[in-house]
């Protein structure tokens, strides 16, 4: 067995009575996609919020290598390597896709300091996010964000999250308010960019996520109902009782 | 990205080309208007920094501004000149830790409630330097001697002018350079949305506080050359009428643009000025110069320079 590049134990996260999230464990393997799946309400949001520290848990710890990350702000988590999309798209809307990027790409290079010398000058980051860009299939970026198609901006997002070059990726519902040919599109993306780093995809569509899983958490009511390998998912008898109805 | 052709460098430089050739022409009575609109462009343009780059509507801006002037009347012996090259870079330092002192606190709320926290500490300077027998009370304390800075003489009215255009010059150069940088890109990044900024891996806090206290300082440059100009300091420089003013010049001048708040600056004094000579209501035709203006000008008076551009300005 691999060793995990993310491994969440015992991750809780209450709010007043109701437990959102209730010690869910699950480990992220470098180059392999996790999936998340469960019917709405199940916690998977409320979980990303956790691993990437949008939420700070109630219990539980999180190791993303040898750091304990459980309870550290966002920026600092994402400085570590882990980045996150949102399930609604979440981007500088004013500035051109190009600058969204660029943006990103600063966010690791250095802090406050750093960011005193040139703009001009800094044609690293340029060349970041154009990188990032391409790997989308975004081209050159130069339109403003916010007018872009809505699946261009899905796009932009990965782009963002590409562009501070993470070696953990939590992707939030990437496929929502997809096209049938874009949808087919971002799911080839996601497979490619498994690649070299591990991606945990929270997903509704259920082909793209049985396509492209190697390893599948399925929650209910913010607790593990079951891990495994997508044929076994598909076959165990409570998932398909809790879950996928008829469906598998 | 394409070059962005604008003719703002150009008509800045005849701006300041004008402003520098003016006290030849102009009566001193001007000469001291002028200077006292520059210095208000001073302040207007740190605020600016806040409101227009990093998306932090400061209504205690004053709070800063009356640091400046408190500290070169504290500064100044009783009856002698106090060094200007000394007090005036300790007039900048103190409003620069007040301001990183109220930053830490402040900048934990946003919106509404940022804008009532720092209009609150300001009026709290204000209710402290007016209950105060150390700082004068309400009725102020007076610098009797202005500060002495070798080169050039405080007390003339074009020295004095000059000091002024110099130090409205050198405040929007230095903005103008910080908001090219990777820190000022990341400034407009926190304005525009900051929740993406901080996933994205930046400290944005700490972004923010130091913008906070630049343009702190800055305020309390332009609070030290009001004391300078008039010798005379009182707790209306910590109050939200100026604060309120400032706000004015910079959303009537155009946010976001550093020269905005200048034109802004200019506009609204001279109006001022004008008005009052007219009719003792003068209050009343400037407000509705300001409603329509903030009706049809939603990007200022400088967005009319940009739209006569074309539609790339």
């Amino acid at each position: 067995m691999v060793e995990p590049v993310l491994a969440a134990r015992g991750l809780a996260r209450r709010f007043g009575g109701l437990a959102a999230v209730d010690g869910v464990s699950l480990d992220l393997a470098p180059n392999r996609i996790h999936a998340v799946i469960g019917p709405n309400g199940a916690g998977k949001t409320t979980l990303v919020n956790l691993l990437s520290g949008e939420l700070k848990p109630s219990a539980g710890s999180v190791m993303f290598e040898d750091i304990e990350i459980a309870g550290m702000n966002p920026a600092r988590i994402a400085r570590l390597g882990i980045a996150r999309s949102y399930q609604r798209v979440n981007i500088f809307a004013g500035f051109s896709a190009f600058e969204n990027c660029r943006l990103a790409a600063q966010a690791r290079r250095g802090g406050l300091w750093h960011g005193l010398r040139s703009a001009g000058a800094e044609r690293d980051l340029d060349e970041a996010a154009r990188h990032a860009l391409r790997l989308v299939g975004l081209g050159m970026g130069g339109r403003i964000a916010g007018h872009l198609s809505h699946g261009e901006q899905r796009q932009l997002e990965i782009a963002m999250t590409l562009a501070i070059t993470p070696k953990v990726l939590l992707l939030d519902e990437p496929l929502s308010g997809m096209g049938a040919a874009e949808s087919r599109r971002m799911t080839r993306l996601i497979k490619r960019l498994a690649k070299d780093r591990a991606i945990l995809l929270v997903e509704h569509d259920m082909d793209a996520v049985f396509s492209i899983a190697d390893r599948l958490t399925v929650m209910v009511e913010g607790k593990v109902l079951e891990t495994g390998k997508p044929g076994q998912i598909r076959k165990s008898r409570a998932v398909r009782k809790a879950y996928l109805g008829g469906r598998a | 990205m394409k070059p962005r052709a604008s003719i703002e460098p150009v008509l800045l430089a005849l701006a300041l080309i004008a402003l520098i050739v003016f006290p030849l022409l102009g009566a001193k009575f001007y000469l001291q208007l002028f200077a006292k609109i520059m210095i208000m462009a001073v302040f207007a343009m740190s605020l600016d920094l806040l409101v227009g780059y990093a998306g932090l509507v400061s209504f205690g801006h004053a709070a800063f501004y009356g640091i400046g002037a408190y500290m070169l009347w504290w500064l100044s012996p009783q009856y002698a000149a106090a060094n200007f090259w000394l007090t005036l870079p300790a007039a900048m330092a103190a409003a620069a830790l007040a301001a990183l002192a109220i930053g830490l606190l402040v900048l934990r709320s946003s919106g509404v409630y940022f804008i009532m926290v720092t209009l609150a500490f300001a009026q709290m300077f204000f209710y402290f330097a007016t209950g105060s027998k150390f700082f004068g009370g309400s009725d102020g304390v007076y610098v009797y001697v202005k500060p002495a800075a070798f080169l050039f003489d405080l007390d003339g009215a074009a020295h004095f002018y000059y000091l002024a255009l110099a130090a409205m010059a050198g405040t929007y150069l230095l903005l103008r350079l910080l908001i090219g940088t990777l820190y000022g890109r990341a400034l407009l990044g926190i304005k525009s949305n900051e929740t993406r900024m901080r996933s994205l891996g930046y400290s944005t806090f700490g972004y923010k506080l130091a913008a906070f206290a630049l343009a702190g300082s800055l305020a309390g440059l332009a609070g030290y050359l009001d004391a300078a100009q008039y010798g005379f300091v009182n707790p209306d420089l910590f109050g939200w009428r100026l604060s309120g003013l400032a706000l004015m010049m910079v959303i009537l001048g155009g946010m976001g643009t550093l020269y905005g708040p200048i034109i802004g600056a200019f506009v609204l004094v001279l109006l001022q000025d004008a008005l009052s000579d007219a009719t003792k209501h003068w209050l009343l035709p400037l407000g509705i110069f300001i409603i329509l203006a903030v009706l049809f000008l939603p990007r200022g008076l400088s967005g009319l320079a940009r739209r006569a551009e074309g539609p790339h300005g």
